[in-house]
This record gives structure tokens, sequence and C-alpha cells, in this order.
């Protein structure tokens, strides 16, 4: 209430205005953070998996079934989060035209990220990997950086496609 | 009125303690004396113009080091020192502007 009257006293007298601005043009953008976040929600699934197969859960394997759970839930809205910032502030007219399929393969990174965040499916999320590999080697594309694939050299050791630098 | 104004914040630096879109009442004949750690100030920076941040320490020079609320902010460091005379004020209350967000799926 007290906010509203405020803001009809802005509308007035317009106050001035003072920034808190975290959002500066870095130009530091790196896919990695979204592949990484994916191969944490694919381990996540493989100790949930874990735990499936056995009959009864202690308390302890209750809390970490609650932990790993909340990871994965954590892990899906960084995924969601950082794709979002590559696509809606990386790609501009030049790296669209160049690469069209971008606004569908985002947008079903998202589709792809709400269901590996519903469920716990495997196949489903190694999907979302192939979709955040796809849109990681058309990043990199876009800088003339050329790729490659490998296995991440720690669990759960699926392919990623990573830039060849240097 | 009395060294009391109001401003509009833009940005989430300071979220959630001034979400974007809130008003802050500032004093400007107060800093002077009550600038130390967990202040929030208004500055005029040299770089970023007039931001609000939080004062982070004051160093045994007498430059005030300041932060955002959230990791998203620049970091101290990229902020950098600031003088007394960039401090244009003290915020001495917040009107927080709460707005509905979707839950993702």
């Amino acid at each position: 209430m007290l906010y509203n009257m405020i803001a009809k006293l802005d509308k007035l007298f317009e106050f001035e205005q003072v920034s808190a601005h975290c959002d500066i043009p870095c130009k530091i953008y790196d896919p990695i953070t979204i592949q990484i976040a994916v191969l944490s929600m694919l381990r996540m699934v493989e100790l949930i998996d874990e735990l499936k197969a056995k009959s009864n859960l202690s308390l302890e394997q209750q809390a970490t079934l609650a932990r790993l759970s909340g990871e994965k839930e954590k892990q899906g809205i960084k995924v969601k989060e950082e794709t979002r910032i590559i696509w809606g502030d990386y790609f501009k007219q030049p790296q669209i035209t160049q690469f069209p399929e971008i606004h569908e393969l985002t947008h079903n990174i998202m589709l792809k990220t709400s269901h590996a965040k519903q469920n716990v499916d495997f196949s489903s999320t190694l999907e979302l990997l192939v979709l955040v590999n796809r849109f990681a080697e058309i990043f990199w594309q876009s800088k003339n950086i050329a790729t490659y694939e490998a296995n991440s050299p720690y669990p759960p050791f699926q392919l990623v496609t990573y830039p060849k630098l240097g | 009125m009395l060294g009391l104004s109001f401003f509009k914040v833009n940005g989430d630096s300071m979220s959630p303690k001034i979400p974007h879109q809130s008003y802050i009442l500032v004093h400007r004949l107060l800093m002077r004396y009550f600038i130390c750690e967990g202040k929030r100030l208004l500055i005029q920076h040299k770089t970023y113009g007039l931001i609000v941040k939080k004062v982070a320490l004051v160093d045994h020079h007498g430059f005030i080091w300041v932060k955002g609320e959230n990791r998203k902010s620049l970091s101290v460091e990229q902020i950098g020192p600031v003088s007394r005379k960039q401090v244009v004020g003290l915020v001495v209350s917040v009107f927080p502007h709460y707005e509905s967000k979707s839950v993702e799926n």
C-alpha cells in the first residue's frame, strides 16, 4: 500500500532513477556451464537410481534422496537460466541468420529440461545433453572455433562437445 | 525536504533487499556520520553512474568499498574504491517492489 502511494507520487514528480545493474555487457559467454549442469543432472539421476534399487530407505538414505533430487532441480534451473542468457544476450541477428534453428533448439532445451526436472529419467536427460551439445556446437561455430566430442573425464562419462582452443 | 529524497531503483543487484523497481528514501546529510559496513549508499560512480550499493568495508585510507546484495552484482573489485565525495546519500528506508513470478516447470 505504501509502495503504491509512493508510485503515485513518482508519476507526479518523476523521481530520479538509480541503477542497481548487474547485467554489464562483459561479453563473457560459455555454454560449458550449461553442459556441466546437464552432466550434473545425469549424475543425480544415476545416484537416485542406485537408491531406487533398495527396497527400504533408511532415514539417512531418505535425506540423501532429498539432497539428490534438490540438486537435480537446481541444476535444471541453471540449464534454463544459462541457455536463456546466451540465447537472449549473445545471439543477435547475424548469428540468427547463420543458424536459424537456434530459436527452436532453445525452446526444445526448455521443454526437455522441464521433463528432466519432473522425472527421474536417464535416457530423457541424455537427450537433453544432445540438445545442449548442439547448442554449444552452434555457439562455437558462430565464433569460427572448431569443436570436438569427447567423453567427460568424470561421471557420468557422457559425450560432450568441447571447443578446440589453442 | 530535510535532505530526504525518493529514488526509483533499476536492476537486480540489490535484490532481494531492494528488488528491481523499488523505491528508496535517501538522506543527503546523514551520510558523513553513518558510513560503516552494511549501510546502503547512493553513489555517483565514474563508470556506472548513479548507483545504490552496500558498504563492504571502509579502509584505513578512508576509501569505501561497496558491493551488491547478491552474486549477480558487480564485485567489490570491479566497482573499486569510492571516495566520500562520491557518496550522494544514505539509504534510510526501502519500499520494495514485489512482483508475482511464475514457477518454472
